[in-house]
């Protein structure tokens, strides 16, 4: 997109890359003129940092740039929830409070689905074997009831060492607040176990529950080993290759840190692509003035969404990793960290449909992924899929798939959508049709559950769609949401890379301080508590370079009524903080209530239950260049023709190629835009408009 | 507005259901998110439903127990005879606890909202939450008649035409010891009738529908279709089987015969004991809802909950059985009988059902401890305690420590130590413990709480499996009993409240699972990774397996 760089002298070239399971996707930018160059290459499993070399020296090549040219690398990465799903991690020793060991095993004591019999919860990451005990203990009020004894960790220190442990937890009752035993058993343990990954648990978590923190702390220990090994490795390559700049890290929480800090806390940077294409739906929506934006993201075998509120992803602290049963809460361990809301909201295009024990259409939770992959891949899958039905009803052109270098076989699907069509007595349009709908239809009511959770009304929202499915059925899902537009941007497929680029460096904490909101509140000590975990976050700022001047603070705090169950976070107002104007506080909460439940309750005195805390830069400006609007392009000849539903049947849709589309002119529905890999379906009563920063608009009736 | 909905398309009634269900757990989070009691949280006694204008359900939430899915209608019939549709307007909201009109229990609310369309009623977005606190005595399941039990509110429009009854309101917040807590567990069942009502019209609106009683009696009559193809499937038969469990006065017996003939099952509980003179008795609403869910576990886990999923099931108990209690018997405790029925219904299906039932669960009944007082600085506390003991070994596999058939998440012990002033020394599984079998059951677990105090603390417990274990099943050894230590002493009879003095330790083991196949039958690798993981001691092993290494 952007000529070849001239200018060698000027420090303005950035990388972004991404390495997913299947694809590493790189992106070079031009930080003078906002252009681009794409690449996309092969993930090297075992080691992925090769792969992302081999892409990076290519894509260097493409832009006639060498290594030194560039100012920074950002790097987004699934080593750690490959680790923790695959369970292929460091030999780890769990540490407890004498009386604790089994945290991990027991784990919440939850079945997460009450109808199957079988089912168990998700089984835990270390087992019995690998718990050990230390005889101390402090009172939830910091009393020290069992003082920690130096012999005792060292004789510990003795065993696992002879037990060949490569990683250790630690994890002591109550040391969110009262950390001093935990401290010392670090500095016990380091000492003794030179070359051991020690993690304890106040320092990876500052969130009251031993269960919660204790995952946390396992998993940090598990992944820490590999997480460290990697990112020296990396570091090595990018050095060796000439590279002199700064690179950083994606965290789970859209922000970026430095590539030491995320081989120390790797629990950090679980969600770290998935981030990615969030923060560039922000990105967008800033740009755009867009205030309430819907990332909509469908693949093979999932989609996934978030909403980006006031140019803001949405976060969470209420995740999990592994869920056995993805749609269900409780099917996987928890990760109380902050994490960008991409929630899971249905099937993929792989997913399969079928008949269920009502007679109805059922759709997943059975995917044929990748391998055979839908049936018209033509590699032997003979399940019907949701790509199937999207070949059958014309939203995917059997010709273009991947840029024409695969050929889609509309037979097999056929004969696949056959195997629901026949038991339903629909004809195979019908099915497909069906397929499509249910789908969609899921996927709605999801979004709607989740936005009545936030308080948002779907109809007001913008749509940002991508993924390999995502264009296909954006139309269909924004029409039942009441979604009046819905863009396209450029270059999807590599979103997320593109993604990193724009992301500030970030540190967040929390600080566990129960308060009542009531009463007189010592705010010597709450300051003392956002002191703290600035000091904290500051430092984890700092290893990334940025500029203590430019960093910005945000105070936040976890509320609730007196007794209630769970907390709502809100901002913690200036007046607060410098007046103890409490008042001011309960407003943000009240209006936090009003706007989740439709209602608040007067006379009920509210709580803190957490103080959060969030340290960043501003996010890099980045450019959108500009495209001229083009001559006259010639528009599609080709047509295809589209299913519409049982009355108005087929009708002749052209088919346009993105690339071919030119600024400014606007395409009537029905109508197929062709992308390499993807194809965005312009429904009957849309139209869609190419943009001269390259996105797609499509305005549904 | 659209076309009428055509109910004969698969498709659109794909969609459409799936709407509905979204549309109650919208609810169902809005309920659960703002919710007080904790009860509601944790142990998932609460319900979300969408009904017709009648009370006929159209969906409920899959996260839900279901043990409110018989309840519901039925209260909202009665909502009905007291304030006929014609007498209802906008802006109404009905309530009751009354147990039998109801879930069994006073703690129970119920909640229902007409929802009107120009006007007309046309259907009820209705909510079940259990409270903070419901006033009575506090003293588990000791009480002689539900009056000692709590407060009671005879079906009654809470809320008139938008306008709150006030009156009402004062009078049930000045019996419970937690106002605010009550106070706001109902606001958040009238926001999440609310989300319900404004979902149902909306889709009612999409769809251009005016009624939605033929769309219950549609989805109704495919569940009911798909559950007795599943009923057909078993054999025709009389099985029978019993249980017993401890109580103030001894034991009481839970005595169940299914019925099987052709796609109907009838499970009487005649030979039951009779009603008891405390607190553990079970109306038969809710013998009913703990008798349709393990059966739907074992015929059709994934069938939608809806009336049309049990019609072909019919509970029956004698009138004054302990299955059947009467008013105004004390009902507290009536989770102790329904909890059981699991148990005798696995054993009696046994032999017909082979691949699909349990052990018996060593966490039913399930127990809540609740640990009161006051804190050295003069405030009170009234925590929970839920810790579960093991389930019975599942249908292919092992047993877990989980509640069952209740589901309960255990309480974090940091957040109790907050609030409480008591120490836990531990929380742990017990070795040995598991009902060997081809399939163990899930291990019991102990915990030792002192208090660190400088005054009392009451505890409030109700331990019935002292003498009766949870059996195994087709060959199964049985689990471990209860246990409980005041002081190294062991406690005659845990049940009801007793004092901790500071200083002093209680020593509690919650029961095992039974297993399931005989013991011989259990995998070396199986054993081998018990001792691995201390679930099993060598010597243990010996004992259960006839291990020799």
């Amino acid at each position: 997109m952007t000529e070849k760089a001239e200018v060698r002298d000027t420090f303005r070239w950035r990388v972004g890359f991404d390495i997913g399971g299947t694809f590493t996707d790189l992106v070079l930018l031009d930080d003078a003129t906002g252009g681009t160059y794409r690449h996309k290459t092969l993930t090297t499993p075992d080691d992925p940092s090769e792969g992302a070399y081999d892409g990076l020296v290519s894509l260097l090549e493409l832009a006639g740039l060498q290594a030194e040219d560039l100012t920074s690398l950002i790097h987004g990465t699934t080593l750690a929830i490959n680790s923790l799903l695959e369970r292929k991690g460091a030999r780890t020793a769990f540490v407890a409070t004498k009386g604790f060991r089994d945290v991990l095993v027991l784990g919440r004591e939850y079945r997460y689905d009450i109808y199957d019999l079988d089912g168990s919860p998700a089984p835990p990451l270390l087992p019995r074997s690998q718990a050990f005990e230390l005889d101390e203990r402090v009172t939830a009020a910091g009393e020290v009831v069992r003082p920690l004894r130096e012999e005792e960790v060292v004789e510990l220190a003795r065993r696992l060492r002879e037990e060949a442990y490569e990683a250790v937890a630690v994890l002591f009752l109550h040391s969110y607040a009262w950390p001093g035993h935990e401290r010392e058993a670090a500095r016990i343990l380091a000492r003794e176990l030179p070359g051991v990954s020690v993690s304890v648990s106040h320092h990876v978590s500052r969130e009251i529950r031993e269960y919660d923190r204790g995952v946390l702390t396992a998993m940090n220990a598990f992944i820490q080993p590999r997480a460290k090994r990697y990112m020296a490795r990396l570091d090595t390559k990018l050095r060796g290759g000439g590279f002199t700049g700064d690179w950083l890290v994606m965290g789970s929480h859209g922000g970026l840190m430095a590539p030491s800090v995320a081989g120390e806390f790797p629990t950090r940077i679980i969600e770290s692509g998935p981030a990615a294409g969030v923060v560039a739906t922000a990105d967008f929506a800033k740009k755009g003035g867009h205030q309430e934006v819907l990332a909509f993201d469908m693949g093979g075998t999932t989609a996934k969404a978030c909403l980006v509120r006031g140019g803001e992803p949405s976060i969470t602290t209420d995740y999990e990793v592994g869920r056995a049963d993805r749609l269900l809460k409780g099917s996987g361990l928890p990760v109380k960290l902050p994490v960008v809301d991409m929630i899971e909201i249905g099937a993929g295009g792989g997913s399969i449909a079928r008949v269920d024990a009502l007679g109805l259409l059922e759709i997943g939770p059975e995917s044929a992924g990748a391998d055979p992959g839908p049936a018209c891949y033509a590699k032997g899958g003979t399940e019907p899929t949701v790509t199937d039905a999207n070949v059958v009803l014309g939203l995917l052109d059997p010709g273009s798939f991947l840029g024409g270098r695969m050929t889609l076989d509309v037979e097999a699907a056929r004969t696949a959508l056959a195997r629901v069509a026949e038991p339903l007595g629909l004809s195979i349009e019908e099915a497909a049709w069906g397929i499509h709908e249910v789908a969609n239809n899921k996927m709605a009511e999801a979004l709607r559950t989740h936005a009545v959770e936030k308080g948002v009304n779907p109809a007001n929202l913008t749509m940002l769609a991508f993924g390999g499915a995502g264009p296909s059925h954006a139309y269909s899902l924004g029409k039942l949401l009441g979604v009046r537009e819905v863009y396209f941007p450029a270059g999807a497929g590599v979103y997320s890379a593109f993604g990193l680029l724009t992301a500030p460096p970030t540190s967040d904490f929390v600080r566990a301080d129960r308060r009542r909101l009531d009463e007189d509140i010592d705010l010597d000590a709450v300051r003392a508590a956002f002191e703290d975990g600035f000091a904290e976050a500051l430092t984890v700022l700092d290893a990334t370079g940025a500029d203590r001047g430019a960093v910005r603070r945000e105070h936040l705090a976890d509320v609730r009524y007196v007794g209630q169950g769970s907390e709502l976070t809100v901002r913690v107002p200036d007046s607060f903080l410098s007046g103890g104007d409490i008042a001011a506080l309960v407003g943000e909460f009240e209006e936090a209530h009003r706007r989740r439940f439709g209602r608040i309750l007067p006379g009920v005195a509210a709580e803190v239950v957490n103080w959060r805390g969030r340290a960043r830069t501003e996010a890099p400006a980045v450019a959108s260049p500009e495209r001229a609007a083009d001559a006259e392009v010639a528009v599609g000849h080709r047509t295809i023709p589209v299913y519409l539903g049982r009355v108005p049947g087929r009708r002749d849709a052209p088919i346009v190629h993105r690339a071919a589309l030119p600024v400014g002119r606007k395409i009537d529905g029905p109508a197929i835009v062709q992308e390499d890999e993807c194809a965005i379906y312009v429904g009957p009563d849309a139209t869609a408009v190419l943009d001269t920063h390259g996105t797609i608009l499509m305005e549904v009736a | 507005m659209a076309a009428q909905v055509n109910l004969d398309d698969p498709i659109t009634l794909r969609i459409t259901w799936d709407r509905l269900v979204s549309i109650s757990e919208e609810a169902a989070t809005t309920l659960v998110n703002m919710a007080f009691s904790s009860i509601v949280r944790e142990v998932g006694d609460y319900s979300c439903l969408l009904m017709d204008a009648e009370g006929n359900s159209l969906a409920q939430p899959r996260t839900s127990i279901p043990v409110f899915i018989g309840t519901l209608p039925a209260t909202v019939r009665h909502f009905l005879k007291k304030f006929p549709a014609e007498t209802l307007r906008p802006g109404d909201s009905l309530i009751t606890n009354d147990p039998w009109l109801g879930t069994g229990q006073l703690n129970d609310v119920t909640i229902a909202t007409p929802v009107f369309i120009d006007g007309e009623l046309v259907a009820f977005s209705g909510s079940i939450a259990h409270m903070s606190d419901i006033g009575g005595t506090l003293n588990m399941g000791s009480a002689r008649e539900v009056y000692e039990e709590g407060f009671h509110i005879p079906p009654s429009k809470l809320i008139d035409g938008g306008r709150p009854n006030e009156q009402l309101l004062e009078l049930f917040l000045s019996n419970v010891r937690a106002p605010d807590q009550v106070q706001g567990d109902l606001q958040a069942m009238l926001a999440a009738n609310h989300v319900g009502a404004e979902g149902l019209l909306a889709l009612m609106g999409d769809l251009g529908l005016h009624r939605v009683d033929e769309l219950a009696a549609t989805i109704h009559q495919l569940t009911e279709n798909a559950m007795r193809r599943a009923i057909a499937d078993v054999p025709d038969g009389r099985y029978e089987a019993s249980v017993d469990i401890g109580d103030f006065e001894g034991d009481i017996h839970v005595q169940v015969a299914i019925e099987v003939s052709g796609t109907d099952i009838t499970v009487d509980f005649a030979g039951s004991s009779p009603e008891s003179a405390y607190g553990t008795n079970c109306p038969l609403c809710y013998t009913y809802a703990y008798t349709v869910y393990p059966l739907k576990c074992l015929l059709e886990p994934n069938l939608p909950n809806n009336e049309g999923c049990f019609k072909p099931i019919t509970v029956t108990a004698p009138e004054g059985s302990i299955a059947n209690a009467q008013r105004p018997r004390a009902c507290e405790m009536r989770n102790r009988i329904g909890h059981m029925a699991h148990a005798a219904i696995f054993t009696a299906l046994a032999d017909v059902l082979p691949d699909r039932v349990m052990g018996h669960s060593g966490s039913a009944p399930v127990t809540v401890d609740v640990l009161s007082g006051t804190r050295a600085d003069g405030s009170r506390f009234v925590e929970n305690l839920c810790v579960n003991g093991g389930t019975g070994a599942r249908p292919h596999g092992d047993g877990v420590i989980a509640a069952f058939p209740g589901n309960m998440s255990a309480t974090p012990i940091e957040l109790l130590e907050s609030s409480a002033p008591v120490l836990f020394e531990a929380k742990e599984i017990i070795p040995d413990s598991a009902g060997a079998g081809r399939y163990r059951g899930g291990p019991g677990q102990r915990m030792v709480i002192r208090n660190i105090g400088d005054r009392p603390v009451t505890h409030s417990m109700f331990y019935s499996r002292m003498r009766h274990v949870a059996d195994g099943v087709l060959g199964g050894e049985p689990g471990t009993p209860n246990r409980v230590l005041v002081n190294g002493e062991p406690h005659p009879q845990p049940v009801g409240r007793h004092d901790l003095t500071p200083g002093d330790v209680i020593d509690i083991e919650l029961p095992s699972g039974g297993g399931k196949f005989p013991a011989a039958e259990r995998d070396r690798e199986a054993i081998l990774a018990d001792l691995a993981e201390g679930i099993l001691t060598p010597e243990g092993a010996r004992r259960a397996y006839g291990w020799e290494g």
